[in-house]
């Protein structure tokens, strides 16, 4: 009990620091951020259950106003910008990501964690958020589809140092990862 | 970090925060359902007198200042209607972005953080239906808060300490050990906490 609550609090911590790391905007609206690694990170050490609640519970804090995003945005005005979508995806992409490293607990390490923070972390993720950006940018789906590709390198680099970060806590202590428990 | 709250006190400060959060929320949600750019900027205008009748000259140009974060969705919003043609429906997205953020502010701007995490811990003790322990949550959230600006002063330190080491500044190399300190730090907050007596299973 008292170990979720720290994990769930340290974890939802991590995603606001990572957003601390200067952010680029771009022309979608939607700014490059180290945030959604720590979305992945959570799904990947965490598991589905854990990670996803650290993910809500910095999505709920934000969206109550504490001033957690990349850029230092926050508050209920979020859900009228262009990475709504994106936000209220945090959660489900955490969990998604989770239960995916839980189902593959057999298979090696790092294969595990890209292959659950791909699909977690932007297929899953890209979907709420593209549906946001149709209905709050006003786009066609083939639009936001071309300006949702330019986050695409940005986060294959997540994928990468989300398994490189997982794999290198595997190794040192097997019993933090509890995705793979 | 949360220097959100604004250093004058206005009318709607005495206001209670569930008061607010519920105006809030409503106001923020029919601002979807209008679709006439003339109806949104008369919102827009509307909020801005709001602002001046709630605090003052000195509250609305704060009001106006918080807005610098729009400004490139903006200016994306804007080049990308003008691009399609669509004056009209840029102008709508537009005012209702800013409209959007004007209201989320107001409320920011007159309610403190700490009055807001009551409000949260209060209605947390309804989660008991859905088997959330209420305590754990608000141990959660003191958590949270606290640990943004340990774990912000750790990363800095990581980075001073590898930039010693190299000649180049990369966030990537200081990753794991971040992660693998928070993971320690986890191990001792939730001993200490247990050895504090620990959270509470039902809430007496």
């Amino acid at each position: 009990m008292e170990k979720t609550s720290v994990l769930v609090a340290l974890f939802a911590a991590l995603i606001a620091v990572l957003g601390l790391v200067p952010a680029f905007p771009l022309a979608s609206g939607v700014p490059i951020t180290a945030q959604s690694l720590g979305v992945m990170l959570c799904g990947t050490i965490l598991g589905a259950k854990k990670g996803g609640l650290a993910a809500l519970f910095f999505v709920v804090l934000t969206l109550v106003g504490l001033p957690l995003l990349a850029g230092g945005r926050g508050g209920i005005g979020l859900l009228a910008g262009a990475s709504a979508g994106f936000i209220i995806g945090f959660p489900i992409a955490a969990y998604i990501t989770g239960w995916l490293m839980e189902k593959t607990k057999s298979v090696d390490i790092q294969i595990s964690v890209s292959l659950s923070s791909v699909v977690g972390g932007i297929i899953i993720l890209y979907i709420p958020g593209l549906i946001g950006m149709m209905i709050n940018a006003g786009m066609s789906l083939n639009a936001a589809l071309v300006a949702v590709s330019v986050y695409l390198p940005g986060d294959v680099l997540k994928v990468i140092l989300a398994t490189i970060v997982t794999s290198a806590i595997f190794k040192a202590r097997p019993n933090s990862v509890l995705a793979r428990n | 970090m949360f220097n959100n709250v604004s250093s004058h006190r206005t009318k709607l400060d005495e206001v209670s925060v569930e008061k607010k959060i519920v105006l809030t929320c409503s106001a923020a949600a029919t601002l979807f359902f209008i679709k006439n750019p003339i109806v949104m900027f008369s919102i827009f205008s509307l909020l801005l007198l709001i602002y001046f009748l709630v605090g003052g000259l000195k509250f609305l140009r704060l009001g106006l200042f918080q807005l610098k974060v729009t400004i490139p969705f903006v200016i994306i919003l804007a080049f990308w209607h003008l691009y399609l043609d669509h004056l009209d429906k840029g102008m709508t997205l537009i005012f209702r972005l800013i409209s959007a953020f004007l209201i989320a502010n107001l409320f920011l701007l007159t309610s403190k953080i700490h009055d807001i995490i009551l409000a949260i811990q209060k209605y947390s003790l309804y989660l008991k239906v859905f088997g959330i322990n209420p305590h754990a949550v608000s141990i959660t959230i003191g958590l949270f808060i606290r640990s943004i600006p340990i774990l912000n002063q750790r990363a800095k330190n990581l980075m001073l300490a590898q930039s010693a080491r190299s000649t180049k500044r990369s966030f990537w190399r200081i990753s794991v050990p971040l992660a693998l300190s928070i993971l320690d730090d986890a191990d001792h907050v939730s001993e200490a906490l247990r050895a504090r007596g620990g959270i509470k299973k039902r809430e007496s």
